[in-house]
């Protein structure tokens, strides 16, 4: 009893909320072969794999719509392993920020194409262009930071930061208890803190001295 | 207990979907006096949502896709010919559900099979790169005038224009891929507002933009850039686009020590390997 009371329990509840996504009964006709389901849920589930591919890449990377696509096959692949733990459209983007990160790593492995993740032309809803500028350069820094956190830390941070997950559903959509990626979320946010505030370049942009 | 292990990042995500109420705001303003970490993410949060919203074209992309990968299966060629290539991000989809050590997968890069693209509708295709700054493109044309849209036939806005949207409106037009029209604003810029930011960064956009067909020109404007005092966060941009047009212009010992400069200022550059590959093919 005792142990009960302390045991938290959070699979009922995010299995609770699962049942309540839209997306539910296409994913779960699309995972029983329904092709014109497939179809709709994809549809569905693009603007966040857009999201994803645009966020880790750049938005006006030349490899967002390729890796979106890889993004797409591999959500439908995966759908037979869907445990309905968190929305259909957290499990994409998880695989959407997953699958651009390896194209990421790959491009970097081969030095080429990350001089796009300097996003400074994508449109934006910055009040002016110094402000877009720099809002660029901060996207710039979490991009290069991914190159060098542990996975699962980076994985925290483009989910949370980046694309504005909460905690909870950080926690639900990777598989890991909320106490586990707050720890991870604080180490990433300190890399980023200290990212930003040795960036030379940042410093130039806020006008304040080295 | 630290006031880090307290930061409210319920509150930092409502504050970047813009729904705290006074109190709320009250309390995360009190939070982020006192933690740069919160400071960091909500703006770094807020750039990417400023820049992560849907663009149009993005739903026939959407289509697009659908329609590939559920077509009939005679007509699958093209899709299995893409699950073929793109069996690590499969293998990444699985992993992140079964629990598999996704770092394993990521530790050694494995060289990328080109994926053959499949047909998109027209009007879903991002615009074409406006511009690029590998060395390895193609070399100079001699005298070509800056590229034109053969279908561009927007008259350029008069010039009321203020520097801030001169420079967002060229932008704009070098990300629809009309390089020739931005070219255009970012002269009309730098001409008239010669002193503001907008057109010391301009300098920068330019030249990436002239670098395909005018070399020399784009040169001047690296140097342009690189010469000023006060504006210097695109350095590394404008030494890799200065290395890039010097080895266009065939000004090879010019180009070497551009690239050496690149290097020892900026070690961990983006740039380093296309650097040192540049040096060691270069006599």
């Amino acid at each position: 009893m005792v142990l009960r009371l302390f045991r938290s329990s959070p699979a009922p509840e995010a299995k609770r909320r699962a049942s309540a996504d839209p997306l539910l009964g296409l994913a779960r006709a699309a995972k029983g072969g329904d092709s014109a389901a497939t179809r709709t849920l994809v549809v569905s589930v693009t603007p966040v794999l857009l999201r994803a591919g645009r966020g880790v890449l750049g938005v006006g990377h030349p490899d967002v719509e390729d890796t979106v696509q890889e993004a797409a096959l591999g959500f439908v692949q995966a759908l037979g392993e869907y445990r309905e733990d968190c929305s259909v459209l957290h499990y994409a983007t998880r695989i959407g920020a997953l699958t651009a990160l390896a194209h990421r790593r790959r491009l970097r492995a081969r030095g080429e194409g990350l001089h796009q993740e300097l996003d400074l032309d994508a449109p934006s809803t910055c009040d002016s262009p110094a402000e877009a500028l720099l809002a660029a350069h901060r996207r710039r820094i979490l991009r290069q930071l991914t190159d060098e956190l542990p996975q699962a830390q980076t994985e925290a941070l483009l989910l949370h930061c980046m694309l504005g997950m909460s905690v909870e559903e950080v926690a639900q959509t990777s598989g890991a208890p909320q106490n586990t990626v707050k720890s991870r979320l604080r180490l990433a946010k300190e890399a980023l803190r200290a990212r930003i505030e040795a960036d030379l370049a940042l410093r130039e942009l806020l006008g304040v001295e080295p | 207990m630290s006031v880090t292990e307290l930061c409210p990042d319920d509150l930092l995500l409502a504050a970047r979907q813009g729904d705290l109420t006074a109190l709320e705001d009250a309390k995360l303003a009190f939070h982020l006096q006192r933690c740069a970490r919160c400071r960091a993410e909500l703006e770094v949060g807020r750039g990417f949502d400023a820049v992560l919203g849907a663009q149009p074209g993005d739903d026939e992309l959407a289509m697009g896709i659908a329609a590939r990968l559920t077509e009939p299966p005679r007509r699958r060629r093209r899709a299995y010919a893409l699950a073929a290539g793109v069996l690590l991000s499969g293998s990444v989809a699985t992993a992140a559900v079964s629990g598999v050590d996704l770092g394993r997968l990521f530790a050694t890069p494995p060289a990328r099979t080109k994926v053959p693209s499949a047909p998109v509708p027209a009007q879903a295709k991002a615009p074409p790169p406006t511009t690029t700054l590998a060395v390895e493109a193609e070399r100079e044309a001699p005298a070509a005038p800056p590229t034109e849209s053969p279908t561009v036939s927007l008259p350029l806005r008069s010039s009321s224009a203020s520097a801030p949207e001169l420079f967002r409106e060229a932008n704009s037009l070098r990300s629809q891929g009309k390089a020739g029209d931005a070219q255009k604003k970012y002269r009309e810029l730098q001409a008239r507002f010669p002193a503001s930011t907008e057109a010391k960064v301009s300098l920068v956009s330019l030249a990436r933009l002239e670098l395909g067909s005018q070399p020399a020109t784009a040169l001047r404007h690296f140097d342009a850039y690189l010469a000023q005092s006060a504006h210097r966060t695109l350095s590394e941009e404008a030494l890799f686009g200065r290395a890039s047009a010097l080895g266009r212009l065939g000004r090879g010992s010019e180009e070497r020590a551009a690239w050496q400069e690149l290097i020892a200022r900026f070690p961990a550059s983006v740039y380093t390997h296309q650097a040192e590959a540049r040096l060691s093919n270069t006599p």
